[in-house]
């Protein structure tokens, strides 16, 4: 059921990593395995994208968000959470009740990816983990420590 | 060296609707949305023909805004890669190692040398 179990595929440039709420957090808040997994995937040429919906995760309104502003500007691109993602999510979600719909989005955003992409999701959220795992599309969700 | 001709617009959203008239291509940039601008740019002459050679004239600002993109992805991830390093320290060759044997484990398979 994992994704770990699927078949290999070989990294493509100008596939998305996408980060949810919880990446973005560890890549302020301490040093993670997120940093070193996002150094890899930059030699692979890969481009950050966080789904607008994690900034409701994400950020408080506060000061203490402007760490996470910082890398949210590096984004290569801050997708909105359009009828096509939020139905897919939905679909997504229906077969992982557990997962909320923000979960479900993220997944979302790696599934519209084009398909000849090979799209990556850092993620420590187990929910998130088990929508990919239900998605048609093959999606790299390495485990994170 | 070889200008591109030279008309003023400033940058915005605005400017979409002179922006459409002026979208005598179905473009790429078009199609992303957010607008266009025209900008006088000096390129080298040899760029331009390599470019015109493979996508023509009437591709050549979908052609360069393509570049344009990538190099801006390049540059924000390796600003983001840097702050990170400032605010917590290198990644050292152990952490790269794990980090490639995660992803590994979960089924990509890197082609970039460790």
């Amino acid at each position: 059921m994992t994704p770990t179990k699927r078949r290999r595929q070989r990294a493509v440039p100008g596939s998305p990593v996408i980060l949810d709420s919880g990446a973005l957090t560890e890549l302020v808040d301490r040093r993670s395995a997120v940093n070193a997994i996002l150094e890899e995937l930059r030699r692979e040429h890969y481009r950050v994208v966080i789904p607008a919906v994690v900034l409701v995760e994400a950020l408080s309104g506060k000061r203490g968000d402007e760490p996470i502003n910082q890398i949210i500007k590096r984004a290569a691109e801050m997708p909105a959470s359009d009828e096509q993602r939020c139905r897919l999510a939905a679909g997504l979600r229906a077969r992982t009740p557990d997962a909320s719909p923000v979960d479900a989005l993220v997944v979302a955003e790696a599934v519209m990816a084009p398909a000849q992409l090979v799209p990556v999701i850092l993620t420590f959220h187990p929910h998130v983990r088990a929508v990919a795992a239900t998605a048609d599309r093959l999606i790299v969700v390495p485990e994170l420590q | 060296m070889a200008a591109a001709s030279s008309t003023q617009t400033k940058s915005g959203v605005g400017q979409s609707r002179s922006a459409g008239k002026r979208a005598a291509t179905p473009t790429a940039m078009l199609q992303a949305g957010g607008g266009v601008v025209k900008r006088s740019v000096t390129l080298a002459a040899r760029n331009v023909e390599a470019v015109e050679e493979i996508v023509g004239r009437g591709e050549f600002s979908a052609f360069v805004d393509r570049a344009l993109t990538k190099e801006l992805e390049r540059v924000r991830f390796d600003s983001l890669l840097d702050d990170m390093g400032q605010r917590h320290g290198a990644v050292t060759p152990n952490e790269r190692v794990v980090a490639r044997d995660a992803l590994r484990r979960a089924g990509l398979e890197l082609s970039a040398q460790g």
